[in-house]
């Protein structure tokens, strides 16, 4: 019984963090933006500038817009229907609930021989109106509960061989949800 | 006050890449200089179309960190019907910011031929590279490097500096094939002497096999 939940254990890891991250993001006008998204964006950002793109992954397609308030980078992402999915804000490691961090560090520290988080994101999922709220609070803390919370972290691993580049999912509590390796273009006419 | 002499051409050049396994990778490229137009600036000129050089180089690399490379290599010139020979050893460095990806490449090569004194050589780069369209160079899509290096040489004991500006628009037709045009400028021989300028049209083709 041991063994098969070790086995398990051990097939669910592979299939939910042994992939590669590939995206392709293009820059679209605003005026390509339908009013809905663009509906959306006026409710939260009054003066900062917008920037659109249009990103493409291996499954399933979306729309991101890139602003920054009060110094914070935020990314807000819709469905190619311009449903609100999420919203990102980037924070620095001294943001975090220090429980949560200490667990990652914790989990990171069994997988890797060294590691090095160089961005994190909190990333707020839930409806249209409370996303609203959040955004226009411009805060991280104190939230409603029907917000669901999590971290999207890039750390710089190294266990046997070079570092690779990893995005990491991280719910509150600092459990793993999920691992990316980050695949970068060619380099091949920078080098030579 | 000296004279500045300049020279115009061509500088063709394809690069084939080869990944290997363990992060190592083969970099063959062949380059052939072409002179259009030669002259001194205010002075006399002269159109001529001359091969003035080709280069044959192979060059292996290893990525050894998660933005550093090192590569080392060998380069076969034929000039004015004579073989020169350059043993080359590079670092790279590859930083990726939000909208842009800078690259550093430090160089130390030396030329021997049979006719010239030994040359030893320390290069240092920088190169910008901006997509036209998005955060990162996708498929289909233009891009804009800007490539800026100082040589520093040593040949008989004499010192020289060349610095080179290159400005390009690049296009990746997929993973594998990239294009750029651009015009590469040199200049050399101010610190000695009467400086030398040349005006090449670069046409780089970059091929991953």
């Amino acid at each position: 019984m041991k063994l098969y939940i070790i086995i398990l254990f051990l097939s669910s890891i592979n299939f939910a963090f042994g992939q590669n991250k590939f995206e392709k993001e293009s820059r679209i006008n605003t005026d390509e933006v339908p009013e809905k998204g663009l509906q959306f964006i006026s409710k939260v950002i009054t003066s900062s500038k917008v920037k659109w793109y249009f990103e493409q992954g291996l499954t399933v397609n979306s729309y991101e817009a890139k602003t920054k308030i009060s110094n914070r980078k935020y990314s807000i992402e819709f469905d190619t229907f311009f449903n609100i999915q999420d919203v990102e804000i980037e924070i620095s490691q001294s943001e975090m609930p220090k429980p949560t961090i200490s667990k990652i560090e914790m989990v990171l520290d069994s997988i890797y021989k060294k590691h090095a988080i160089s961005k994190i994101q909190i990333q707020y999922q839930s409806d249209e109106n409370t996303l609203i709220e959040v955004i226009n609070k411009n805060s991280i803390e104190n939230l409603s509960p029907n917000v669901k919370t999590q971290y999207e972290i890039i750390v710089k691993c190294k266990s046997t061989g070079r570092p690779k580049l990893y995005e990491f999912t991280f719910d509150t509590e600092g459990k793993l949800i999920s691992k990316k390796e980050l695949i970068f273009n060619t380099s091949d006419h920078l080098e030579y | 006050m000296g004279q500045s002499d300049y020279v115009m051409g061509m500088l063709p050049s394809i690069n084939l890449n080869k990944s290997l396994e363990k992060d190592w990778n083969l970099n063959l490229k062949l380059e052939s200089r072409q002179a259009m137009s030669e002259g001194v600036f205010g002075g006399d000129s002269y159109d001529k179309y001359s091969v003035l050089l080709n280069d044959f180089a192979i060059m292996t690399g290893k990525k050894v960190g998660l933005n550093n490379s090192i590569a080392v290599g060998f380069l076969l010139r034929l000039e004015d019907n004579e073989f020169q020979y350059r043993t080359t050893q590079q670092f790279n460095i590859l930083k990726k910011y939000d909208y842009f990806r800078l690259a550093y490449r430090l160089v130390t090569d030396q030329t021997f031929s049979a006719s010239n004194f030994p040359e030893f050589r320390f290069r240092k780069r920088v190169t910008m590279e901006v997509p036209f369209n998005g955060t990162s160079l996708d498929p289909k899509e233009f891009y804009a490097k800007i490539n800026n290096e100082y040589l520093h040489s040593i040949e008989n004991n004499e010192y020289d500096l060349e610095i080179r500006l290159i400005p390009m628009i690049g296009y990746q037709f997929n993973k594998s094939n990239k294009f750029e045009f651009g015009i590469d400028y040199r200049v050399d021989s101010f610190v000695n002497s009467f400086s030398s300028h040349s005006f090449w049209t670069s046409l780089n083709w970059y091929l991953k096999i």
